[in-house]
């Protein structure tokens, strides 16, 4: 056993193994990106979209068992109204979701004038069990940058962290310690939004640093800001799932569901550029 | 008389020196063909290899981590890594098990890099173990990718702990470890069956190869 640690090949490899955690973490912490982890990402991410893909056939498939009921029911109602109305359907599920997505798209654009968007899709997600991130189908080439919003039209997903050639890493808001500025609609009162390792897995995030006598109930909608230099001010984060007030201290903790289901994300936009707008506390209140 | 033996003595030895010529034209064209054989061996067994990370990679990091199935992603390419290491021995085991690890975390969001030492010491150490102590059987592939995801779970929370502020220890063996400890074993066998079918081919005996 003692010579499997004692030959030259093992002290050679143990060097290289040692660099290999290194310096991608070191560059990751400075966000550069390591030229080799740039080539790996630059090679399999066309890969990676043959694989999602495969994915979703098979989400639809295990779908057909699980939601068996649910589906026949349906089933039912959309034979009645075939039947009534004869009409033949002529667009296939992928485009109709296409259409709809686009026509979000559009909405939002019409909304935010001042944003300029980029349509991406998601090819690949986390690989541990430690973090909240994805992978999407633009990077530089297309003009994407570090720290760029990423949004769907039901709301903020994330922040860009990495970016290669023609793939880029997006960091959720769910993602324990990252945090957006963040304000009550219906009370304008003021928090900051932060991820937390034992909510993340049920899409939920802690809303800090609301004033003790904040009004804010359930179901009251959390929008972004605009404090910090990452998102834009009013997108939507999510919707407050919880309020408790401890008796004591008076101080609130409140959950927030997040508006965009991250289990099921497979196109988002890139904001590539928006008017940066100055708001103070007195704004938000007038 | 003596002549004629010195005749015939001469005669033997022309022949034998031919005999000897020709048997060894024949061996060093037998050697040719094994060294030929051995690189395109060694070419096939990377470009298998090479093949089996790149798809064991995508399957973790698409269809395993879209469905999260025991709440977890499981942690393919430990037990890859290990197959690969028993199959081939320490030292295939040892560099597939860095090539693993810098592609699973390139490919996957990790900020931090922690993989390469304990995927490249369970190739390794696989790999010598199969090939000093114990016969590779499914009983010894259990065990070893057993204690390494024990291993791992150290590893996870390591990195748990660097990248998480205020985590609290239960939650992170409840939430994380424990989960992505259960999925890995669960679905270890994949890994190992397909990379044992892939390798198979390369282990035939030498003989059956020349013909």
């Amino acid at each position: 056993m003692k010579q499997f640690f004692q030959s030259k090949f093992f002290y050679i490899v143990t060097v290289i193994a040692l660099l290999f955690c290194i310096v991608p973490t070191v560059l990751a912490s400075m966000g550069a990106t390591f030229v080799l982890r740039d080539a790996v990402n630059g090679l399999l991410t066309p890969f990676q979209k043959f694989f999602n893909y495969a994915a979703d056939a098979m989400d639809g498939f295990a779908g057909y068992f699980t939601r068996f009921d649910a589906l026949v029911e349906e089933n039912n109602q959309l034979r009645e109204e075939v039947a009534e109305l004869k009409t033949q359907i002529y667009d296939s599920t992928e485009r109709e979701e296409m259409y709809a997505w686009m026509a979000d798209f559009l909405e939002m654009k019409r909304v935010h004038t001042d944003y300029k968007m980029l349509a991406a899709s998601v090819t690949g997600r986390e690989s541990g069990n430690y973090s909240k991130a994805l992978t999407i189908d633009v990077g530089s080439s297309a003009g994407v940058e570090i720290n760029m919003p990423v949004v769907t039209s039901e709301g903020i997903v994330g922040r860009v962290t990495e970016v290669g050639h023609n793939w880029a890493k997006v960091t959720t808001i769910v993602e324990p310690n990252s945090s957006v500025g963040a304000y009550v609609e219906r009370t304008n009162d003021l928090g900051v939004c932060r991820g937390d390792f034992s909510l993340a897995a049920d899409g939920l995030i802690r809303l800090n640093y609301l004033p003790g006598d904040s009004e804010a109930a359930v179901g009251d909608r959390i929008l972004s800001s605009g404090y910090g230099s990452v998102y834009p001010r009013g997108l939507v984060i999510g919707y407050i799932d919880s309020v408790e007030i401890n008796p004591y201290t008076r101080s609130m903790t409140v959950q927030v569901k997040c508006a965009a289901d991250y289990s099921d994300l497979s196109r988002v936009m890139v904001i590539t550029d928006y008017d940066i707008t100055v708001v103070s506390a007195a704004d938000l209140e007038g | 008389m003596k002549k004629r033996d010195r005749m015939l003595m001469k005669s033997e030895t022309v022949i034998s020196e031919k005999e000897i010529d020709l048997h060894r034209t024949e061996t060093r064209s037998l050697r040719q063909r094994i060294k030929a054989i051995i690189d395109a061996d060694i070419a096939a067994r990377l470009v298998v290899c090479a093949l089996l990370l790149i798809f064991f990679a995508l399957l973790q990091t698409t269809i395993f981590a879209r469905f999260r199935i025991l709440g977890a992603i499981p942690d393919l390419m430990l037990p890859l890594t290990i197959a690969v290491g028993m199959t081939e021995r320490g030292r295939w085991g040892a560099i597939f098990g860095i090539a693993a690890a810098f592609v699973i975390e390139s490919l996957g969001a990790a900020t931090v890099s922690v993989l390469a030492p304990l995927y490249m010491l369970a190739g390794y150490l696989a790999g010598c173990l199969t090939e000093e102590l114990f016969r590779d059987t499914p009983a010894t592939r259990a065990a070893y990718t057993l204690a390494a995801c024990f291993v791992h779970i150290f590893f996870t929370l390591f990195t748990l702990y660097a990248t998480v502020e205020e985590l609290r220890f239960g939650d992170a063996m409840r939430l994380a470890v424990l989960p992505e400890f259960l999925a890995s074993l669960v679905f270890a066998p994949i890994p190992h069956v397909i990379a044992w079918l892939a390798l198979k081919p390369f282990h035939k005996p030498r003989e059956e190869k020349v013909q």
